[in-house]
């Protein structure tokens, strides 16, 4: 039976209410609605699961089951495919926009059949291409392993003085670095040492395992705990409590660097490969370069050498030029890319692909795309549709749902309040629609809540001279502090440049502990030349990004704000708790409260060959992480699994009365749109949008009458509906009227129109951005020519 | 010596290597009391076919050092490396200045390696195409402290016959020939030497466009030659009554430095072995061990110098079952 529809029955996984949908097949499809309302549990966790799951088990590939169905029938499926934004998955430090889209191995290719060997370094014997990749052991500098940089120890700094005992190279200097603590007295205990021993005292052995450790004792060596400069900033950072004189000394004594390799010059590649060029360049210059201007010299080449491999490089990079990813370069690492690129990332290699009546599911594809870009990616992704092809997506934005063909919507509200179709049809019988949260707001643009005056600015401001990193152009910007600042400009302009690489180190420099962040210090931001004047007119930065909330993969939104602890302690607390001498911890998956047998993830993996697995629930505790005994403790009636089940919203509700703090933060939670979210949803699930608010939320409730804080956000409404977008601006407003600054770097009109003062980078991306292109109050952009924001501004 | 005097051994012996159809077996020898008691050619290998000693080479090179320590060219296996090849000063990684001679034979040089057992390192490949061997060894990132960690790999056994160079100021090859080969009169091709000067015969065909089997298949020996430094090792340095290496280096050779795990048998599973001085140590004696079933075994209680040869292949096996069953059976 043909059909030209994909109808699912009864969808009712997470908080979907059994709802009926049907989708129409070689369209445009949007599934709009209010955060939380259960428009990535229809897309991704139905649709795509089941449409993975069928394909994947008809081609023999792969078996798998889902323990509990999530819907009852879905028909009309074909081979479904999904990029969502997620981010966790891609932390492989080695893995670079390069390797993921395998351009450097065809780089790597070409190189090998049609590089041009310096005579110098000619062996006269071919080339491979795996001398071309700093992964492979034929292609890597021996000396760094690839690495491209090597640790040095200045052994004569730290043991120049043989008059000096143990104790004086470890307490007195490397006393920030706690970690040698432990180990020590295993190698004093080893050798027979007391900490007076003078280094002269010591035998060739002694010294050997003082310096580089020894298979007799645990002590890796004073060498491996030498502190570089940004170690012991790192140090500093988490460390709260430190004297002045310390942090000095942290400061000006560095014991060791990591020092670009003297032997590959940086590029970690064995001599092959540096001294191998085409048109004068070698493969690392070349990965090193934007996409843009990659472009540009591959088509150059490829016309002058009429190149078959280099033909291909430019069909690919072009691609990744016109979803917006010019400003990339090859050899950029991939964790570092936000969502939105990652997802880009794929779709470029979507459109490669020649296919048609693919179902492609995309969650909110213009994220981080200036209005500018919205438009081409748009019409990207029509062309996909046009050939054949059904596209779903998750959005938010006007623009894009102004050009699907058919739209769902999801609501009415988030959580439990949400999870039913409000609407489904084509575009203009959804602007009728009354009960929808979102209509409204694309029907009627005046429903965008404009400030009607903006803040005169103060003569507080901070000033960044000479800042010259990545593309800026060694310029000068003044951002007012006290009033909203947004910071503008086309991807790869240099907005991140300006505030993540040049502003923030140079904030934390200056401010140290005082500048709160989650990002680690990379000592080459230090002494990027740039210079920044009016640090004494804040007291407090805090820099909330999109990375994820903790590290492991049981954080939760719940451990990250510290809520848990106190629901931990209550419980505790409980008469039953202590009849059976339950402590805290008892109460914790990660510690002794967790199920032996799934340690505490609910789920166990079964191996199933060929690389794939199956997730069963675990039998022991029933997929609930406690032990049984854990689960009967109960706190009015709730146990603890019940309280990580609840929403924000619902436990909002329960701590009423029970707990200040908890409340406090849970309250701050709601303002911040959170109020969907469960206390116990992990990590992985959450996206970057959502991280950013979850911190904001643990910032706000610390203090509430603080002023003169500086908030640094980027994108701080990504993700969020109309609605909620609002909700939060009205939040950020309230922090600037009790006398803060906040800075933001966005690209929707609706966050910039609200924004005081606006700083606009371009005017293009790449080596065409750097520099400040327009600067001004939203109504001075609009009319100012030289501006690309300013005509999309309300 | 009576040979080939036991039909019924050899006739055990045909079908055991029929039956687990081991087609790659050249050669199959075995010494006992002095006496050659077994010796089986196949595929059409006679007593004067030679064949690829592999990394049996490696226990050669030892048995060279340890000459060279005899003959006074070097002092002790105490001594830095960096006496007999300066680039190992230090200058390079401060672990350098702390690399001995010992650490170089007993594998624990600590010198980074990318690769399994054998020599198929693409490192190794580099190396050779640096044209500069010690240079290229000596940027070579320091994994762990020398003589702390035993990884089985080419460096060491490069480093090694670098410095049997440099200290004796001969050609590695002429060395062995003269101090070794000649006393024990075995028939050998000259070594291939890089153009550096580095005498090392194990590449195959690492040198590529240098067509790098040819000058390996010159290191060959045939399998009586094989024996003989197996009876020299077994008579613990003398050879037809004349005493060619001190009593002591036979001692040093194979006397544990460290474990290993060791390569995976046909079987698929992983053995602990211990490891001297580039020979191979077991329960009952030592042996040298090439990649596709080379080997000299030597067992001191039993009097027994057994030796295997066969066509190195990717699908090679070490043999443990077919020595087993030799000895058993002898």
């Amino acid at each position: 039976m043909k059909t030209n529809q994909i109808k699912i029955k009864n969808a009712h996984i997470h908080n979907l209410k059994n709802i009926d949908v049907t989708i129409p097949k070689e369209k445009l499809t949007v599934i709009t609605g209010v955060s939380g309302s259960g428009k990535s549990s229809l897309a991704f966790d139905t649709l795509y699961e089941e449409g993975k799951r069928r394909y994947l088990m008809f081609s023999d590939t792969q078996f798998g089951m889902d323990s509990v169905p999530s819907f009852d029938t879905i028909t009309g499926l074909s081979p479904t495919v999904a990029a969502s934004q997620c981010t966790i998955r891609q932390s492989n430090p080695r893995s670079t926009v390069g390797t993921r889209t395998k351009l450097s191995a065809v780089l790597a290719m070409l190189f090998a059949s049609y590089g041009e060997k310096d005579p110098l370094y000619d062996d006269g014997l071919p080339l491979s291409m795996e001398m071309f990749q700093r992964n492979s052991a034929k292609g890597m500098c021996a000396r760094c392993i690839g690495k491209g940089h090597t640790r040095i120890v200045y052994e004569d700094k730290i043991y120049g003085d043989m008059e000096q005992g143990i104790g004086d190279i470890l307490e007195g200097r490397f006393s920030i670095i706690s970690t040698w603590h432990n180990k020590i007295n295993d190698y004093l205990k080893a050798f027979n040492l007391s900490l007076d021993t003078k280094l002269k005292d010591l035998t060739e052995e002694q010294f050997i395992a003082l310096k580089y450790g020894s298979p007799k004792t645990k002590f890796a060596g004073v060498n491996f705990f030498a502190p570089t400069e940004s170690s012991t900033l790192e140090s500093l950072q988490n460390k709260k409590k430190i004297s002045r004189r310390q942090e000095l000394f942290a400061f000006t004594q560095a014991y060791a660097k990591e020092a670009v390799c003297p032997k590959c010059k940086g590029t970690g590649l064995g001599v092959q490969g540096m001294y191998t060029t085409i048109s004068g360049k070698n493969i690392t210059e070349l990965e090193n370069m934007y996409i843009s201007d990659l472009l540009q010299f591959m088509e150059n080449y490829a016309a002058k050498s009429n190149n078959i491999l280099a033909r291909e490089i430019c069909i690919k990079l072009r691609c990744m030029a016109d979803v917006g990813l010019y400003h990339l370069s090859l050899s950029r690492s991939v964790p570092t890319l936000s969502g939105g690129e990652i997802q880009r990332l794929f779709l470029a290699s979507y459109i490669i692909a020649e296919m048609n009546s693919i179902i492609f599911v995309f969650d909110e594809p213009t994220i981080g795309l200036h209005e500018l870009e919205k438009g081409k990616l748009i019409s990207i992704i029509k062309n996909l549709v046009e050939r054949g092809n059904t596209v779903i997506a998750v959005e938010h934005d006007a623009n894009f749902i102004n050009n699907a063909d058919y739209i769902i919507d999801m609501g009415p509200g988030a959580g439990i309040r949400g999870g039913e179709k409000i609407f489904e049809g084509e575009y203009k019988e959804f602007l009728k629609c009354s009960t929808s949260k979102t209509a409204p707001f694309l029907a009627d643009k005046n429903r965008f809540k404009t400030r009607s005056s903006t803040r005169t600015a103060t003569n507080r401001k901070l000033v960044i001279e000479g800042a010259d990193i990545h593309n800026l152009k060694n310029i000068t910007v003044s951002i007012p502090l006290g009033i909203m600042a947004g910071i503008a400009g086309v991807s790869g302009s240099g907005k991140s440049s300006l505030v993540s690489d040049t502003l923030v180190p140079k904030l934390k420099e200056a401010l140290r502990d005082k500048c709160v962040s989650d990002e680690t210090y990379n000592p080459g931001d230090i002494i990027c030349s740039a210079r920044l004047r009016g640090v004494q007119n804040i007291k407090k930065c805090i820099v909330i990004d999109q990375k994820p909330i903790g590290r492991s993969i049981t954080s939760c939104p719940a451990t990250y704000t510290g809520i848990y602890d106190r629901i931990r302690k209550l419980f505790a607390e409980t008469e039953i708790a202590k009849d059976y001498g339950y402590s805290a911890g008892m109460f914790s998956v990660n510690s002794e409260g967790g199920c032996r047998v799934c340690h505490g993830q609910g789920v166990i993996n079964y191996h199933i060959g060929m690389g794939n697995s199956i997730e069963v629930k675990c039998e022991a505790c029933g997929g609930a992480g406690f032990l049984p005994e854990v689960m009967e403790v109960e706190l009015d009636g709730m146990n603890i699994k019940d309280i990580l089940d609840m929403t924000i919203d619902e436990a909002a509700i329960f701590f009423k009365d029970k707990d200040r703090i908890i409340c406090n933060i849970l309250k701050t939670m709601q303002r911040v749109g959170m109020g969907y979210i469960t206390l116990g949803q992990k990590t992985p699930t959450i996206s970057g949008g959502e991280s950013q608010r979850i911190k904001l939320a643990k910032e706000l409730s610390k203090g509430r009458n603080a002023k003169d804080i500086l908030y640094i956000l980027d994108e701080p409404t990504t993700g969020l509906s109309f609605y909620d977008s609002q909700k939060l601006m009205d939040l950020l407003q309230e922090l600037v009227d009790t006398g803060n600054s906040v800075i933001v770097t966005e690209h929707d009109p609706y966050v910039l129109s609200n924004c005081d003062y606006i700083i606009e980078l371009g005017k293009g991306g790449g080596s065409d951005g750097g520099n400040v292109i327009a600067a001004g109050t939203p109504e001075e952009l609009k009319n100012n020519e030289n501006s690309i924001i300013g005509g999309y501004l309300f | 010596m009576s040979i080939n005097n036991n039909s019924a051994l050899i006739n055990s012996l045909n079908s055991y290597i029929l039956q687990k159809h081991y087609r790659l077996v050249n050669s199959v020898l075995l010494y006992k009391d002095g006496r050659l008691v077994l010796e089986q050619y196949y595929n059409k290998f006679t007593k004067e076919s030679r064949n690829n000693l592999k990394s049996v080479w490696k226990s050669i090179i030892a048995i060279c050092a340890g000459i060279c320590l005899d003959k006074g060219f070097i002092k002790s296996f105490d001594e830095p490396v960096s006496n007999y090849i300066n680039i190992f000063d230090g200058s390079r990684h401060p672990y350098h200045k702390m690399l001995k001679i010992k650490h170089l034979l007993t594998m624990t040089s600590g010198i980074y390696w990318n690769g399994g057992v054998h020599y198929h390192c693409p490192m190794v490949t580099q190396c050779l195409r640096s044209g500069n061997a010690a240079g290229y060894i000596s940027d070579i990132y320091m994994k762990d402290l020398p003589g702390n960690v035993l990884v089985y790999k080419e460096w060491d056994v490069m480093l090694a016959s670098l410095l049997v160079q440099n200290a004796s100021g001969m050609n590695t090859y002429d060395f062995c020939n003269e101090y070794l080969y000649k006393p024990l009169g075995i028939q050998s091709g000259r070594w291939f030497t890089a153009p550096d000067g580095l005498c090392y015969t194990i590449p195959g065909n690492n040198y590529s466009g240098m067509d790098g089997d040819t000058e390996e298949a010159k290191s060959d020996l045939s399998a009586r030659d094989m024996a003989k430094i197996g009876l020299l090792m077994l008579n613990k340095g003398v050879y037809n009554g004349k005493r060619v290496i001190p009593e002591e280096l036979v001692e040093q050779i194979t006397t544990p430095a460290s474990k290993i795990l060791g390569h995976e048998t046909a079987q698929g599973t992983k053995w602990l072995q211990e490891y001297g001085m580039f020979w191979w140590l077991g329960k009952d004696g030592y042996s040298a061990n090439g990649f596709g079933g080379q080997r000299i075994t030597v067992l001191p209680d039993k009097k027994i110098v057994c030796v295997i040869q066969a066509k190195p292949t990717a699908s090679g096996k070490s043999y443990d079952d077919l020595l087993q069953y030799i000895i058993e059976n002898c």
